[in-house]
Order: C-alpha cells, then sequence, then structure tokens
C-alpha cells in the first residue's frame, strides 16, 4: 500500500479536521479540547513510531521517505506532544481563541514533516509557507493584543522577507538548470559550482531555511516573537519549529552543497556571526523569554558548524543536536511556563527562590542549562562534542576555537539564570509551585532523559548515524 | 524609412516601449510623495513587465502577471490605502539618512545583480519542449505537484483562520 | 552451565551492586528529603540488595582463572573512545564484598545513631552515594574511570565530614580533607598522563602487564609509580599529608568507621593493590613506599600514645595500620597487604562503632571521662570493643594477628633489617595504645571524688530512660556481627589466599614462614598489652602513661610532631605571603585587569548588539537584504 507511507501526514491532517470541526461547535470546553489534543498528539508520536522504518517516494519523486524523514517525523511529533502536554492552562492566549491553538498547531506539524520529506523545491516552499503562516498567527493569538500583533506582524514581515529572497533564489536556480527536483540538481549542480548564478540562487534558496531556524542575518525577528508569544508557542517555535529547519538544513545542503569552497565560507561566516551575536546580546537580556531567543540564534551558529562540515560525522551530529535541542529547549520551556504559570512573560530575576518554590524544576532547569551550556554528562555536550570532532575532522579548527569561546560567553548567562533559580532570595514570598502528577513526571523523564542520553548516546548517535548515511 | 515599417522594427519599438513603462513605473512608485500615485506607478511597472513576458512568449504568465500582480495585489494595496492613514494629512518628511540608506542598500544590490549576471556563463534557454498550454499546466497540477497544489489549500485556510483572526483584533480596536 | 548465562548474570549483579547506591541517593535527594523513615529504608534496601549482589559475585567466582573484564564504550567519535566498565578479579571482589558489608552494617547502625537528627535524609542520601563512589571505584578497569570515582569519594567523604556543617570545626575538617588529599590527587593525575602518555590508554589490566614496564625506561616508569603513590599517601593519609585524618572526627561517628574502615582511606591501599604489579617493576617506588609507610606507622603510634580523645586514637591507629598495609604491599608480599585490609575493615570499623555507642551515650570523647561516667556499665560494646582492641594489638587468635604476621614474614625476607625491627617495634606500641584506652574506660580511678560517681551512675540511668532499648540493639547487633568476623577472618587466611592468588600476579612470592617471628609477634603484643596494664588497668596504676612522664616527648606526641605547626608556617609565611602576595599582585594587576577588561568589555559588547536588535522593523530588513548582498558579493572573490 503506498499510501501507508504518508500514514502520519495523513493523521496530521485529520487531527487538524478534527479541531476544525471542533472549533466549530462554538462552545469552549478547555479540558475536552485539551484532552483530545493531547491524545490525538501522543497517537500521532505512535502513527510516527510505527512508520519509522517505512522506505520510498511519493508523488512522482518527489517526496522522500527514508530514515531521514521518519527519524525526523518522529522528533516533530514527540515534540508536538510535549508542547501540547504545557498547554493545559492557555492563560497566554486569547481565551475565544484557544480552539484555534490546536487548529493551527497540527497543520503546522503537518507542515513540518512534509518539509523535511520534499525533495522538491516548490513543495518545500509551500510548506514552508504553511507553518510559517500557522505560526504567524499563532504568535498574534497572545492574550495582550498589542504585543501579540506586534510580535505577529514583526515575524511576518521578517519571514515575508525571506521568503522573497528564497522564491528569487529558486527562480536562478530554475532559470539556470531547468530544474527544481532535488534529486535532478543534485546530479546538474556538481558541474556548475563555479556558475556564479547557481551558487548564489543555491544561497537565496536556502534563506527560507536560515530564517527558520534564526541564523544571522534572518534573526532578527526571534526576540521580539518570542516575547511576544505566549509561552506554550514559543516553546513550539523553540523546538518543533527549529528542529524542521535543521532537518531540511541538512538535508538540501547534504544533496546540493557538496564540493563548493564558497559555500562552506559563507556557512562558516553565517555560524560565526550567529554564534557570537546570539550570545553576546543574550548576555543583556532581562527577559527570560528574548534570552532564550537569543541563545537560540547562537545554538543555530553551532548546528550550522556540523552542517558545514559537510561529512557524515558532521550531518549526524547536526541530527543529534536537533534531538538534543528538542529535549533541552522544551525542560526550560516547561520550568517557564510552570513558573510564570499566569502567562505573563518573566523576567530572569523572576526565577529567584525556584528550587525552594519547587525542587525538582529547579533540578529540571538546571540541568537544562548544563545541558545547553554543553557541560558533560549532558546531552548538550554531546551533541556539542559530535558536532566539533566533525568539523575538526575537516580542518575547521578557527571556526571550532570560535565556538569554544562562545560556549564560554553563553556559559556566563546561563549561569545567570541558574543563579537566579538557586542562589537569589524571591523579593516577596512565594507560595510552592504545584505540580500536577504527569508534569512532574515529564519533568522528572526530561531530566532523565537528558542526563542518560549524555551518558549513553550509544542507541542515540547510531540512530543519527544511520539517519545521516541514507543522505549522501 | 523601411526600417519603420518592417516587423522586427515595431517588435524593437515595443521593446522599448516596455521597457521604458517599466523603469518610469518603477520610478513614479518610488519618488511621489502622495501614495495613490505610487500605487499606479506600481501599476504601470508591473504591467510593462506584464509586457515583457508578452515579449518572451509566454501569454499565460503574462496574463497571470496581469491578473495575479496588477489585478489583484495592487487593488488590495488601494483597498489598504483606503483602510489606513487618511490622505489629507500631512506626509512625514522624508529624512536624508534613510533615503541615503535605501539607495546604498539598492546600489550594492544593483551591483551584485550585475555581476552574477557578468559572472556566469549562460546557456541558452532550451527550446520550449512540448505542450505548455492551460491543459498541460491542469494536467501537471493534479498530476505530478498534486502534493503542492493540496497543501496551498490548507496554506490557504490557515491564511483565512489568520484573516480572521486579525480581523477581530482590529475590530475590537476600534471600538 | 551455560557461560554467556553466567557472565550476563555476573554482569547484572556488578551492575546491580554499584548502581542501586546511586539510585537511592537520587531518590532521596530528590524525592524523600521530608521523610526520614522513607529515605533511611531506601538508602537501607538499596544496600542490602547490593550486599547480596556483592556477596553472590564473591561466591560466583570463588574459583575463576582470569580477571573478567566487561567493557562498554562512551562516547566514540571518530578515533577517541572512553572505555568504561567492570574489572572483577579477585582483588575487586573481595573489596566489593568488605565495602558492601561494612556499608550495609553502618547503615544499620546508623538508624540508631542518628535517630532524632534533623539531618537523616541528607545523611542517608550522602552515605548512598559515598558508597555507590567507593563500589564502583572497586570495579573500576581502567584508571580513568577509576580516578572519577577516587574524586567522588573525596568528594562525599568531604559532604559527610562537615555533614554537621553548623559546627565550624566541622566545615574547617570538611575543607581540610578535602583539600589535603586534593594535593595528593594532582600527583595522582600527573601521574595517569604520564602512564597515558606512554601507553596509550589507562586500562588496569594492561598497566599491571609487564607490557608497560617495557614501554617506559624505569626512570619515567618510577617517576610514574612516585606520582601514583603521592595520591595513595593523600588518600590513605600516610607521611606527609596525614593530619586531615584526626581532625576528620568531626563527622558522625558512623561516618569515620566507614572512612577508616573500608572506603575513603581504604581507597588508597586499594589502588596501590590494584596496581601492585606496576609498582612491583619499579624497586625505587617500592622502597620510597616501604620508607613513608614505615614513617606514616612509627608517627602515628607515636601520637596515638598521648592522645585523650577516643577516636582520635583510632584514628591514628588507622594511619599506623595503614602504614602496615603499605609496608606489606611495598614488601612484595601482595596478600599480606590485601589481607590486613580485609581484617583491618572489619576491627576498625567495629573499634569505631563501639566508641559510637559510648559518645553517644555518654556524650564525650575524653577516655577518661568516658571511664568516670560508666563506660564499663555497656557491656556488649565493650566486650566487642576488648575484641577489636585485641585484632588490633594482634593477639592470637584474633584475625589482626594472622594478618600482621603475614606482613610481619613479608618484611623478613627483605634483605635490610631495619624495617622488620621497625615494625615489630611499631606493633608493641599499637599494643600499648590500643589497650591504654581500654584500661582506662574499664578501670576508672575515682580521681576526682565521690560526687564524680554519683552522677556517673546518674548518667548512665538517664541513658536507659533516655535511649530507648531498640535504638541501643540497632547499633548493638552490627556489633556482634563485626565482632564475630574479627574472631574469624583469621582462620580465613588460607583460602583466600588461595582465592588471591589464584589470578597469579607477579612478585607474590612462597614466604617462609620464620617460627621465631610469630613467638617475638605474641610476646610483643602481649608485652604492650602488659605494660598498658601496668600503667592503666592495675589496682594501684597511676593510668599516666610512661611517655606523659616525659615531657618533652609528651607535647611532641601531642603536637602531631609539630606536623600542623609546620603547615601553618609554611602556608602562612611561604605561601601566603611570599608566593601568593607575588600572585596576588600578579592577579589584581594583570591577571583580574585584564579579565575585567575582557569581561566587560563583553557583556558591554552584548548590550551594544541587543541594542542594535531593538530597531525598527525596516532597518532589520535592510540589514538582512545588505547581509545577503554582501555575501553574495564574497563569491566574486
Amino acid at each position: 500500500m503506498k499510501w501507508m507511507l504518508f500514514s502520519p501526514e495523513i493523521f496530521y491532517l485529520l487531527a487538524a479536521l478534527c479541531f476544525l470541526l471542533l472549533s466549530m461547535t462554538g462552545r469552549l470546553h478547555r479540558r475536552r479540547d485539551h484532552h483530545i489534543a493531547l491524545a490525538l498528539a501522543v497517537a500521532g508520536v505512535a502513527v510516527c513510531v510505527a512508520s519509522l522504518q517505512l522506505e520510498g517516494s511519493l508523488f512522482s519523486e518527489t517526496y522522500k521517505i527514508d530514515l531521514f524523514s521518519q527519524v525526523f517525523k518522529l522528533l516533530l511529533s514527540v515534540g508536538l506532544a510535549l508542547v501540547v502536554g504545557i498547554c493545559s492552562e492557555l492563560r497566554g492566549i486569547q481565551e475565544r481563541y484557544e480552539h484555534e491553538v490546536y487548529l493551527l498547531l497540527f497543520p503546522c506539524t503537518l507542515a513540518t514533516m512534509l518539509l523535511v520529506s520534499s525533495i522538491h523545491w516548490l513543495g518545500v516552499y509551500v510548506s514552508l509557507e504553511l507553518s510559517s503562516y500557522s505560526l504567524y498567527i499563532l504568535v498574534a493569538l497572545r492574550k495582550d493584543w498589542t504585543q501579540g500583533i506586534e510580535a505577529g506582524l514583526k515575524y511576518f514581515l521578517v519571514g515575508v522577507f525571506a521568503s522573497a529572497m528564497m522564491l528569487f533564489g529558486m527562480v536562478i536556480l530554475y532559470g539556470t538548470t531547468g530544474t527544481l527536483d532535488v534529486k535532478q540538481l543534485a546530479q546538474i549542480l556538481p558541474g556548475l559550482m563555479s556558475h556564479a548564478a547557481v551558487v548564489v540562487g543555491l544561497l537565496l534558496a536556502l534563506s527560507g531555511f536560515f530564517f527558520k531556524l534564526a541564523v544571522f542575518p534572518f534573526h532578527f525577528w526571534a526576540a521580539d516573537v518570542y516575547q511576544g508569544a505566549a509561552h506554550q508557542i514559543a516553546a513550539y517555535i523553540a523546538t518543533v519549529s527549529k528542529v524542521a529547519a535543521i532537518a531540511v538544513l541538512v538535508r538540501m545542503v547534504a544533496m546540493l552543497g557538496g564540493s563548493s569552497d564558497y559555500f562552506v565560507h559563507v556557512l562558516a561566516v553565517l555560524s560565526v556571526v550567529s554564534m557570537t551575536v546570539g550570545n553576546l546580546a543574550a548576555i543583556a537580556q532581562k527577559d527570560l523569554k528574548r534570552l532564550l531567543a537569543y541563545s537560540t540564534v547562537a545554538h543555530a551558529g553551532y548546528v550550522l558548524i556540523g552542517i558545514l562540515s559537510m561529512n557524515p560525522g558532521g550531518y549526524a551530529g547536526a541530527i543529534f543536536y536537533a534531538m538534543a535541542i528538542l529535549v533541552m529547549k522544551f525542560t526550560v520551556f516547561l520550568v517557564l511556563v510552570k513558573v510564570a504559570w499566569d502567562g505573563t512573560n518573566l523576567e530572569v530575576d523572576g526565577l529567584a527562590g525556584l528550587h525552594r518554590r519547587s525542587p525538582l524544576l529547579a533540578m529540571a532547569l538546571m540541568v537544562a542549562l548544563f545541558s545547553l551550556a554543553g557541560l558533560p554528562p549532558t546531552v548538550g555536550f554531546t551533541g556539542k562534542f559530535l558536532i566539533f570532532t566533525a568539523a575538526m575532522e575537516r580542518g575547521h579548527f578557527a571556526l571550532v576555537l570560535i565556538a569554544m569561546i562562545n560556549v564560554v560567553i553563553s556559559l556566563y548567562y546561563y549561569l545567570l539564570m541558574l543563579r537566579a533559580a538557586y542562589l537569589l532570595e524571591p523579593q516577596e514570598q512565594c507560595s510552592p509551585l504545584s505540580l500536577s502528577a504527569p508534569i512532574k513526571l515529564l519533568a522528572g523523564a526530561l531530566v532523565v532523559v537528558m542526563v542518560a542520553a549524555g551518558i549513553f548516546p550509544r542507541y542515540l548517535m547510531d540512530l543519527a548515524r544511520n539517519a545521516a548515511q541514507g543522505l549522501m | 524609412m523601411s526600417f519603420l515599417i518592417g516587423t522586427e522594427a515595431i517588435a524593437h519599438v515595443a521593446f522599448w516601449i516596455v521597457v521604458g513603462l517599466t523603469f518610469g513605473g518603477a520610478v513614479i512608485a518610488v519618488f511621489p510623495r502622495n501614495i495613490i500615485y505610487n500605487v499606479l506607478g506600481l501599476v504601470m511597472a508591473l504591467s510593462g513587465v506584464a509586457g515583457l513576458y508578452l515579449y518572451l512568449g509566454s501569454f499565460f504568465i503574462a496574463l497571470m502577471q496581469l491578473l495575479i500582480y496588477v489585478g489583484a495585489i495592487c487593488i488590495s494595496i488601494v483597498f489598504a490605502i483606503m483602510l489606513s492613514r487618511p490622505l489629507h494629512l500631512e506626509v512625514p518628511k522624508r529624512s536624508v539618512p534613510k533615503v541615503a540608506m535605501a539607495a546604498g542598500a539598492s546600489a550594492i544590490f544593483f551591483a551584485a545583480v550585475v555581476g552574477v549576471i557578468f559572472k556566469s556563463n549562460w546557456v541558452p534557454a532550451p527550446e520550449q519542449s512540448g505542450d505548455w498550454s492551460v491543459v498541460t499546466i491542469g494536467h501537471l497540477l493534479l498530476t505530478r505537484y498534486d502534493l503542492v497544489f493540496e497543501v496551498i489549500s490548507l496554506v490557504l485556510l490557515v491564511a483565512i483562520i489568520g484573516a480572521i483572526v486579525t480581523a477581530g483584533y482590529s475590530r475590537r480596536f476600534s471600538s | 552451565m551455560a557461560v554467556p548465562w553466567v557472565s550476563d548474570l555476573t554482569l547484572l549483579a556488578a551492575i546491580l551492586a554499584t548502581l542501586l547506591p546511586l539510585c537511592s541517593f537520587l531518590v532521596v535527594m530528590l524525592f524523600t528529603r521530608s521523610h526520614p523513615r522513607i529515605s533511611a529504608g531506601l538508602s537501607i534496601g538499596a544496600m542490602s540488595v547490593s550486599l547480596l549482589c556483592a556477596l553472590f559475585l564473591l561466591n560466583e567466582h570463588w574459583h575463576m582463572e582470569k580477571p573478567l573484564e566487561y567493557a562498554g564504550r562512551w562516547l566514540v567519535s571518530g578515533s577517541i573512545e572512553i572505555p568504561f566498565g567492570f574489572l572483577l578479579d579477585p582483588v575487586s571482589l573481595l573489596m566489593l564484598a568488605v565495602v558492601a558489608v561494612i556499608g550495609f552494617l553502618i547503615q544499620i547502625y546508623s538508624l540508631g545513631y542518628m535517630a532524632g537528627d534533623p539531618g537523616i535524609s541528607r545523611y542517608y542520601a550522602f552515605m548512598s552515594l559515598f558508597l555507590w563512589a567507593m563500589m564502583s571505584l572497586v570495579v573500576a578497569p581502567t584508571l580513568f574511570q577509576l580516578y572519577i570515582f577516587w574524586e567522588l569519594v573525596g568528594l562525599s567523604s568531604y559532604l559527610l565530614i562537615g555533614f554537621w556543617y553548623e559546627k565550624f570545626s566541622a566545615s574547617q575538617a570538611g575543607k581540610k580533607a578535602f583539600i589535603m588529599t586534593r594535593a595528593g590527587d594532582v600527583a595522582m593525575f600527573l601521574g595517569m598522563l604520564l602512564i597515558l602518555l606512554h601507553l596509550g590508554n589507562l586500562s588496569i589490566l594492561e598497566i599491571d602487564s609487564p607490557a608497560l614496564a617495557a614501554r617506559m625506561s624505569p626512570r619515567l616508569l618510577t617517576l610514574s609509580a612516585l606520582l601514583i603513590f603521592g595520591g595513595i599517601i593523600g588518600k590513605s593519609a600516610q607521611f606527609p599529608l596525614m593530619t586531615w585524618l584526626p581532625d576528620a572526627m568531626q563527622g558522625p561517628t558512623p561516618v569515620s568507621a566507614l572512612l577508616h574502615s573500608s572506603t575513603m582511606v581504604a581507597a588508597g591501599v586499594y589502588l596501590f593493590e590494584r596496581l601492585f604489579p606496576f609498582f612491583f617493576f619499579s624497586p625505587d617506588a617500592m622502597t620510597f613506599g616501604l620508607f613513608i609507610g614505615t614513617l606514616s606507622m612509627l608517627l602515628a603510634s607515636t601520637m596515638a600514645l598521648v592522645t585523650r580523645d577516643i577516636k582520635e586514637i583510632w584514628a591514628y591507629s588507622t594511619i599506623s595500620q595503614l602504614g602496615y598495609m603499605i609496608m606489606g604491599l611495598d614488601a612484595g608480599a601482595f596478600f599480606s597487604g590485601a589481607f590486613h585490609l580485609t581484617t583491618h575493615a572489619a576491627f576498625k570499623a567495629l573499634l569505631f562503632l563501639c566508641s559510637g555507642v559510648l559518645i553517644h551515650t555518654f556524650e564525650t570523647n575524653d577516655i577518661y571521662e568516658l571511664g568516670r561516667k560508666g563506660g564499663r556499665s555497656l557491656k556488649v560494646p565493650m566486650a566487642c570493643c576488648c575484641i577489636a582492641a585485641g585484632a588490633l594489638a594482634g593477639l592470637p587468635p584474633l584475625s589482626g594477628f594472622f594478618s600482621k604476621g603475614l606482613i610481619l614474614e613479608g618484611l623478613a625476607d627483605l634483605s635490610n633489617p631495619v624495617w622488620l625491627i621497625a615494625a615489630l617495634f611499631g606493633a608493641f606500641l599499637t599494643a600499648y595504645y590500643a589497650f591504654r584506652p581500654i584500661f582506662i574506660i574499664l578501670f576508672p580511678r575515682e580521681a576526682s571524688g565521690e560526687p564524680e560517681v554519683h552522677s556517673a551512675t546518674s548518667t548512665s540511668k538517664d541513658h536507659s530512660a533516655g535511649h530507648s532499648s531498640s535504638h541501643y540493639w540497632l547499633m548493638g547487633w552490627p556489633l556482634i556481627l563485626l565482632a564475630g568476623a574479627t574472631l574469624c577472618l583469621g582462620f580465613l587466611k588460607a583460602p583466600l589466599e588461595h582465592f588471591m592468588g589464584q589470578t597469579a600476579l607477579p612478585g607474590v612470592k612462597g614466604i617462609g614462614h620464620p617460627v621465631w617471628l610469630l613467638y617475638t609477634e605474641i610476646i610483643l603484643a602481649v608485652g604492650g598489652v602488659g605494660l598498658a596494664w601496668m600503667e592503666f588497668g592495675r589496682r594501684c596504676a597511676q593510668q599516666v602513661g610512661f611517655v606523659e612522664k616525659i615531657p618533652a616527648l609528651h607535647r611532641l606526641f601531642a603536637e602531631r610532631w609539630y606536623l600542623d605547626h609546620f603547615y601553618g608556617w609554611f602556608v602562612d609565611r611561604v605561601i601566603d605571603r611570599g608566593v601568593s602576595a607575588l600572585f596576588t599582585q600578579n592577579d589584581h594587576r594583570v591577571i583580574d585587569g585584564s579579565i575585567d577588561g575582557i569581561s566587560r568589555g563583553t557583556v558591554e559588547t552584548g548590550r551594544l548588539i541587543s541594542h542594535m536588535h531593538l530597531g525598527m522593523v525596516q532597518y532589520r530588513l535592510l540589514a538582512m537584504f545588505v547581509v545577503m548582498v554582501l555575501l553574495a558579493f564574497y563569491f566574486f572573490f
């Protein structure tokens, strides 16, 4: 059955339709909706697990299903399930639009799944737009209208600009090669790499992904959007959206970018500037979400190092890092959602006294921050280690050195957060945070995953390596 | 004066008229202070581009260009102008640094495009292979590009929801 | 019997044994900190399972031909791999069992000892951490893994010594222990690096094989052996890094028992055992070790002659017994050291636990006061204490007699008789100082008159009323078990020797048994006890030791040979005023200046950059546009 190959996508389409119908019933049943969404998201994970081993292609070879795409679909579905898991109280969202949150989250996830499988630029473009459009609206749904709309508008403008560049690049690519099919391009391009129009076209075409990944210079939206969006939506952008961007960037660079020094240099410049700008700007932030946004920019820089190494190790490292980002970033956002339970923005100092209000969350935050900073034995360390060794193998010593310096800089603001959570005394008396049992369990599980995947990364590494193998 | 009546000469003249339309439209779209003029200039420029397509022999694309850009986009821009700032209010002054920055950015873009054009060894476009009629396009949309086609419908759905949400915003905002 | 199945079960048991204490540590720290009973139960439960696993392993592999090594690889990338796993051979299995048994008994004992303490959950959590670190150290197959847990052992002992951190002296003692052992660890780390450079890995089996000796020049070999020996000196509190151990008494007594018998200080000797062949290749290092061991043994014995604090006496005795072990090992008698480590673990834990009961009941550490307050009324602890002291003194037929005898035999095989004479002298001193506190407590002098006696009886009544008998018996049972072990272990010499000798190690010689040595040992031990009796036990004895009659000597011993003064002076004068003043200047002017500059610069740049991000959207778009165009330009150059 060929349609079996498409089952995760069909599942998420149906789930989205289910919420379309629910939103038409008018009445809001917050708990019911959340339960349905959670059930569907978990079922989606199950579907993705079941289809992990599928292989094949659809739609006249423009849609590829291989281990790489299926691993990423699984990651995306897990990310969605996690985000839906913290949506039990959507206090940051307009009440009358709570239906729309799920209604938009599911198509957005569907779009990211299409993105990781598409190997035709048109498909890539359209699914990128679908996921972006959903996110523009999700960002604008913030309870505080002016904040939400402002963030949404900024996101939209930068996004549209990036899409325009991407389209322009695609046009140039088509104009010079006569095709937009990535498979055919992969055969044609190696001979055309000295051809200015081709290379510039390719670079511009990648800018859509740079935008998604918040790589310099397309990172301008990140801080405002994270700050303006509801916490859960920001969590979604920081996890699922990033994972999808890494996936498509890895695939495109692996298939098209090979053997071009120019590309490596451009990516190296973007990576270095992203890391540096992200980390330096994060130092000065007071708002927690703005800080996280800039740290995301920096992490995008690290991922780019893996991608520009253009060897299997680098791709595997980037895939592994995508998994790591999903868990680490989500954990921080989980803490954020629970600490700022009323949906308002949180300053870094607002974490004060967390270790007394909820020791579990404080510990989860600590492990996540250590992981983000890349301290062993956490998953973040393993990810950075893989990426840096892959880069060293290709002789990018200077790049790794700069990245190391950046890691040190980033330690500064991660420790600031930790200091707030563990050492600062809260201004006024804060009551202990009451967490439901599933959330406690989730936080504990995340900690275990981050540490366990750091100490015993073999299984995930093999998975990443096998997935990367299929790319070449 | 045989060169005036030769078909080739007519084509030349038509070409330069179209180019003139495009450039003139672009200038009008940028310089006047009245925003309605700017839109009209844009219409002119886009029509000029449609003429270029015609000149290149792509009737369908030229038609689409007129329909989408001139017909839809420019009209919605006009609507947007109507719904926003009243025209009788004073227009903000041009600030020199902004103009300078815009001019600089455009200049380097121009330089880059020229560079790309000259650096690339362009190959002549392949002869039109096969039939590129509307029928074929429709056929392709439902076979080879059916995924894209369907996803576009989802994009539209999401866009409509977005329109409703933001419309709700402006309604509350004005009341 | 299917072999893979057996090895799998073995692996499972090894994993369980080492990992369960960690689990209980995590669970207690995370979830049950506010429920002391659950915490204690969890921690003891985990420990009992790991005890069973350890005993199972010992039993299963009683007849093993070659060491079992389980290795996994951690983080493989390119050519870099860090192996981790388990190394199961007689050395580690025996030690694992010893640690598990002592740890388990001490945890039970702590139920009584720590009852009512507010920090009991924390106590059990740290205890589990400590035991986890030690057990993992024992089964480590590589020096690298061993080093990690070596440091963890140091860290957790720091936490436990400073457990009552409200007490200033306790936290000071914790710091002292940490810093002094660290000093040794630095040397050890350098030694490890040397080996790594020459061998390419740190697998213990490979370090122990002659291949290493073939690869390194004798000098380098000696150097690395000496450096690693530095780590042992720090951990096992040998001269000159010995003074932290007596101060480490500030922790709860069960902690001291654990620290002294089978974990912290034993780790040093264990490392020596572990790398015994490696040290054996370097005769110079062996001689040096012999020297250090002898010196520490004698110094510590003399210190123990005069102190009045019961825990300090046992602490000094630990140092001197560790000195014995190192002497035995350095004399080339591998089994003697290992055996003495085992027997010592039992009787030293017993000594501390007995003293713990006394201290707990009478709330004083002073032996004279303990005697006056009626220490003899606690029958079980005192009886056990006598047995343990007998073992320490080397009285037959207690376990200490056999193990010490083995060491003496080993020393007798050396050509230079100095070591043997020193050891015999030490044995005499040991017997004397071991029984000195016993006699003082058992036969108190009513020197201070009647009221004291009265108060003593009343306290003992208070004791029976105040402390419920269940607590007393919780503390009593481990004592009796350990006393049994002390009595019996000596007779297990032959089977244990067979067990340890199975995986043939180089340097284990067949030792002749000079009968005169045996008699000399007994005579000296009995003589020491006799002297103690003459001075402290007799009805009309003045309870003043012979050392105390010579004030100069007394002061020298009581001040620990002025070692602490020397360190104080050294740290104060040389380091603080000399070197460190120089460095402080450098720090302030150069390093601080530049670091401050860098960090201020970084933060300022951060502000600037984040400021740049606050611009209007048009400018951002412009920036994106320009950057992309510039990147395109880059292609042309």
